[in-house]
């Protein structure tokens, strides 16, 4: 009877001895979690200023991007962009600065203001991306950013006027913007998939760049490498399965008097060329599972005939269309940014009875384009040559 | 023999492979004017010339896809279809259509 009466109590004391050590343990994370949760709120609140906005909650912020946002006394954003914006010799900054803005104009609607008023130059290409990521805010807040012309470098100013930039602000072109400069810039261009007559737009820039130059272009050549962009996107950019509400690509032209350089741009902000190729080769299976197989190097691959993403045979013959128009000039470069990579295509003709030599070129990067970007860069030596 | 002037007819921005694509996609030519027209006279003559250009999408779907699709064989192709350009720039499309031709019946057989 003792020993029945000893064993109950023995397991009573033993139960009561668990549950104590679970309400310590239990106590002692909650201690722990609390601890954590002011910690963060402090440092939350050290970060974001007097405004009391922590930037980095909105928008992404890197090495390149770190002094370029501000938050203002309404707690609202202010984007500075750098110097120069150029995709060819400053990437990083140029790439990461457009996703900031991306992320603060798609994460927050809490830009106010885009400040041009660092900037010395910009490229074609940048620009184009530029005016992208404010014509997708103009449609997604219906409100234009606010913009210190004032102080704006001249030549940015009349390279922005050119280009449409004015109107996507909502304030009209100032009535002196200097002397001509060396480079012109084209209007941009937005298609929406699906819209009625796409290559409409193609011809059209075809005739602006026309009108510009005072002479003809191998304008097959051009619509060719454009209408294979357009029907890409179409197919490819923006898969259902992404969920993206504004499948848009946007286009335009530079010509640079001095170099006689005729630049042709065409960007849209899908998944990108790396995001939607299939990996057909076991090898390149196993390169992707371990981070091996660099965007630059799918790019590569996706030039390669017969290779798309609706794996039928007939298909994937797109991309070589593209090459064609920097291969039918003197001299041309084909440069396909498409989200951390960048493939690059030079072509040079010595002379009329020899092919054009070719080289290409790979790079991958930290940041990403946002999309894909083509961009044909070709010499226009005459007319003749050109007709 | 009936002709099919693609600039007039059609558009002189013929652009894509699919409905989706564009207006003027190479499966509306094929089903909408070059299918009906093969059919139905002897021989068509397709009028290449004033376009804007061609993409490979739209020829390959419009030429191609006659015969992937079981419509004709390349050989009938080859006996009822006349491509024409008067314009030399365009010739390398021409060459193009009966490339994807003779591709589309390679794939095709067994």
């Amino acid at each position: 009877m003792e020993s029945t009466i000893g064993t109950v109590f023995d397991t009573l004391m033993a139960v009561k001895k668990a549950g104590n050590h679970a309400r310590r343990l239990w106590r002692q994370r909650w201690l722990l979690s609390r601890d954590r949760r002011d910690f963060l709120r402090r440092s939350r609140k050290r970060r974001a200023g007097p405004g009391g906005l922590d930037p980095s909650r909105w928008v992404a912020l890197n090495s390149h991007t770190k002094g370029s946002v501000r938050v203002t006394s309404d707690r609202k954003l202010v984007l500075d962009l750098p110097e120069r914006l150029n995709f060819d010799a400053d990437y990083e900054a140029t790439a990461s600065h457009f996703q900031m803005l991306r992320h603060a104009v798609r994460g927050s609607g809490k830009v106010s203001e885009l400040r041009f008023n660092d900037i010395k130059y910009i490229s074609p290409s940048a620009a184009l991306v530029l005016a992208s990521e404010v014509d997708r805010w103009n449609q997604r807040e219906a409100r234009q950013l606010r913009a210190d012309i004032e102080s704006w470098d001249k030549n940015i100013e009349r390279l922005l006027c050119q280009m449409g930039y004015f109107e996507l602000l909502g304030i009209p072109c100032p009535a002196d913007i200097g002397k001509p400069a060396r480079v012109t810039f084209l209007r941009f261009k937005r298609g929406t998939v699906g819209a009625k007559d796409l290559g409409k737009l193609a011809q059209q820039l075809r005739v602006e760049i026309e009108a510009l130059l005072g002479f003809p272009i191998k304008k097959h050549f051009l619509f060719e490498g454009l209408s294979e962009a357009i029907t890409n996107v179409s197919q490819h950019a923006y898969p259902d399965t992404e969920g993206y509400c504004l499948k848009q690509w946007w286009l335009s032209a530079s010509y640079d008097s001095g170099a006689g350089e005729l630049c042709v741009m065409f960007y849209d902000q899908g998944a990108g060329i790396p995001g939607t190729l299939p990996k057909w080769k076991l090898f390149e299976r196993v390169k992707d599972m371990f981070g091996t197989w660099g965007d630059s190097q799918k790019i590569e691959a996706a030039m390669e005939v017969g290779r798309s993403s609706s794996r039928l045979k007939e298909r994937g013959k797109g991309l070589q269309n593209l090459l064609e128009f920097a291969r039918a000039h003197r001299e041309g470069r084909l440069s396909i940014y498409s989200s951390r990579g960048m493939y690059r295509m030079t072509s040079k003709r010595n002379g009329e009875e020899t092919g054009p030599l070719t080289t290409t070129q790979r790079q991958d990067f930290e940041n990403s384009v946002g999309g894909t970007l083509i961009e044909w860069s070709v010499k226009l030596a005459s007319a003749d040559e050109n007709d | 023999m009936k002709t099919i002037k693609i600039a007039t007819d059609y558009s002189n921005t013929p652009l894509g492979r699919y409905l989706e694509d564009s207006e003027f996609n190479g499966t509306r030519f094929r089903e909408e004017f070059l299918k009906p027209a093969l059919e139905k006279e002897g021989e068509v003559e397709v009028d290449i010339d004033g376009v804007e250009g061609y993409g490979s999408s739209f020829l390959d779907e419009a030429f191609g896809g006659l015969v992937r699709k079981g419509y004709f064989k390349a050989a009938e192709l080859h006996r009822k279809l006349v491509i024409r350009n008067a314009d030399p720039d365009l010739a390398l499309y021409r060459d193009l259509i009966w490339k994807y031709i003779r591709q589309a019946e390679a794939r095709k057989a067994p």
